[in-house]
């Protein structure tokens, strides 16, 4: 579904963010990407989403090539991004009035998310994670065959994150699109994806990739889950390692 | 202390507009007030339709130019001569365009003077009777608003959005880039028609501003000009981290419309390299249009000339303005449409 081959990102100051990343991720998969600040995890979320342009390489989403953002790619920011002055159901719909059929499809949205209650209510009256929540909603009302999720529940308490992440795969159950999401919480990475893909270095590449085979819903006090975390700890310190000694080198 | 002095100079160093903004803007002015801040009149165009009486010497400041008209009022309406001087029985009747304040001025000195020297002329003002300098200004008022509105308010709410993060959010949204882009001025586009009319009411109601002309012509020239400016704020928007940034840079194109546009000092008045930057500027031409649509009654053919450079200016700015909001918002489908 998203395919990035030999992608290179270098930014207009000269940073090279991205080097030489190839990356595939199938249909109905969920990624998570996980790395140390800097180490260009969100520079690859934009590029998927025509947000940035690669410097050299290409990437696909559904067999054709990235040219711009695209209604077939949802994405969910770090701040929910909001409208102050409009409602849940309004800031859900915003952008769609043109087309037939949203209003079912925006109660849809908005009751997978579970604020069919707060329907009304304006950004001011949620909680930071309704707010998140309407966010992901926003994004899913035209069902995006992909879902980009950048570091979206970073700014919640853990109660109301582990919350949204169960919320988050119960939305993802709906339709089952494919989610890239960008975290720096190995247990959120590994509570909801199918593949970790550890980033590090600089410029950013992939380190190394884990495979979560746990059926679901996985059980984060499970013996097996504990190996998972030692197994991406691991590799995300070996990552850090490398990169502060290539930063002292 | 001496850490601190040398924290703020490495500071301004590092933000070259405000710089920039410490350096130009002193020579700009400079520039403009020993060039441009100029009321004296130096040449006053006289059209003699009938030909000029034999054995008239005329004053150096009056110059003939020969005219495509032959009505009096027209010639003026036109823009063709500031003075027409027709026959009138055994005398001379002097009509003088009134719109041209200065120029006026100095003719009805002129010719005042003339007949208290003998010469048989009386003079008449059109268009502007008591050459009230509010009827000369309030058009050219109505321009600055528009300009106010479209470039620094425009500019302002736009990087607003950036910073805010909503700009990169519609990016992302199921709208299409136009509809952002004219999403987002409309609204300006709105409040500018607006207080442009209160502007021009207030003028009419308070300071008797006359409106000789077409509402429409007025109103259509006011929309070419409204393209120009929120244009010029879509520009400055994209070129600007933070609203401040936007602010410098609205008042770096504000200033040289107000004071070489002829809004202020007339533009025969000012050196010609100065002139010439005059006439690159978008309230030059609202401000030949406004001042004669309102006060000469001007008809469309009367300012086709400023019509058709706003026109350019429109074209060109909002052209450009459109292709960096698109750049902007999505980088990769510009670039892929470049």
């Amino acid at each position: 579904m998203i395919e990035m081959h030999q992608v290179s990102k270098r930014f207009d100051t000269g940073l090279l963010a991205v080097s030489d990343l190839d990356l595939e991720v199938e249909a109905s998969e969920i990624v998570a990407v996980i790395g140390p600040s800097g180490c260009g995890k969100s520079t690859v979320l934009r590029l998927i989403a025509g947000l940035d342009v690669p410097t050299t390489g290409s990437v696909s989403v559904a067999g054709h090539e990235v040219r711009g953002p695209d209604p077939s790619v949802g994405v969910v920011f770090q701040e929910p991004r909001l409208m102050p002055w409009l409602s849940v159901e309004r800031n859900v719909s915003f952008g769609l009035a043109r087309h037939e059929g949203d209003q079912s499809l925006v109660a849809e949205a908005i009751e997978r998310v579970g604020l069919s209650a707060f329907a009304g209510a304006l950004p001011k009256e949620l909680s930071g994670g309704m707010a998140s929540r309407t966010a992901i909603a926003r994004a899913l009302v035209t069902k995006p065959p992909v879902l980009l999720l950048d570091e979206p529940f970073s700014s919640l308490d853990a109660f109301t994150r582990v919350d949204l992440q169960e919320h988050l795969l119960e939305v993802w159950s709906w339709y089952r699109p494919t989610m890239f999401l960008v975290t720096h919480d190995i247990d959120e990475a590994l509570v909801l994806a199918d593949r970790v893909v550890v980033f590090g270095g600089r410029p950013g590449s992939i380190q190394t990739e884990v495979i979560v085979d746990l059926p679901r819903p996985r059980d984060r006090t499970d013996r097996s889950f504990h190996s998972f975390q030692d197994l991406a700890m691991g590799e995300l310190r070996r990552s850090s390692g490398e990169r502060f000694a290539s930063r002292v080198s | 202390m001496w850490a601190m002095v040398i924290k703020e100079v490495r500071q301004v160093r590092r933000d070259r507009r405000t710089l920039a903004m410490m350096i130009v803007m002193p020579i700009m002015l400079l520039v403009v007030f020993g060039y441009a801040a100029s009321f004296d009149v130096t040449t006053i165009r006289v059209a003699f339709p009938e030909g000029i009486p034999d054995g008239a010497s005329l004053p150096d400041l009056l110059e003939p130019v020969e005219t495509s008209r032959t009505e009096p009022d027209e010639i003026l309406r036109y823009g063709e001569a500031d003075v027409v001087v027709t026959a009138d029985g055994p005398g001379l009747v002097a009509l003088v365009d009134g719109s041209q304040l200065f120029t006026a001025r100095a003719a009805v000195q002129v010719f005042t003077s003339a007949s208290a020297q003998g010469v048989p002329v009386v003079t008449d003002v059109l268009f502007n009777p008591e050459l009230d300098t509010s009827a000369v200004l309030v058009p050219g008022l109505a321009g600055l608003v528009l300009l106010f509105v479209g470039s620094l308010i425009t500019s302002l709410g736009v990087v607003r959005e950036r910073q805010a993060g909503t700009l990169e959010q519609l990016a992302v949204m199921p709208l299409r880039p136009r509809d952002v882009f004219v999403g987002k001025i409309a609204p300006y586009f709105v409040v500018a028609a607006i207080d442009m009319v209160i502007v021009l009411v207030v003028g009419w109601l308070l300071f008797d501003v006359p409106f000789a002309g077409s509402i429409w012509l007025l109103a259509l020239g006011a929309v070419l000009f409204l393209f120009v400016t929120l244009g010029a704020g879509v520009l400055i928007s994209t070129v600007s981290e933070n609203q401040g940034q936007a602010i410098q840079l609205a008042i770096m194109t504000l200033l040289p419309q107000v004071l070489l546009s002829g809004l202020i000092f007339p533009l025969e008045s000012m050196a010609a390299g100065v002139r010439w930057i005059g006439y690159l500027l978008p309230l030059t031409y609202f401000n030949q249009i406004a001042r004669g649509v309102m006060l000469r009654g001007a008809p469309f053919d009367a300012v086709a000339l400023p019509f058709a450079l706003l026109a350019v200016l429109g074209l060109a700015v909002f052209g450009l303005a459109v292709l960096r909001f698109r750049a902007d918002l999505a980088p990769s489908r510009a670039q892929s449409t470049a």
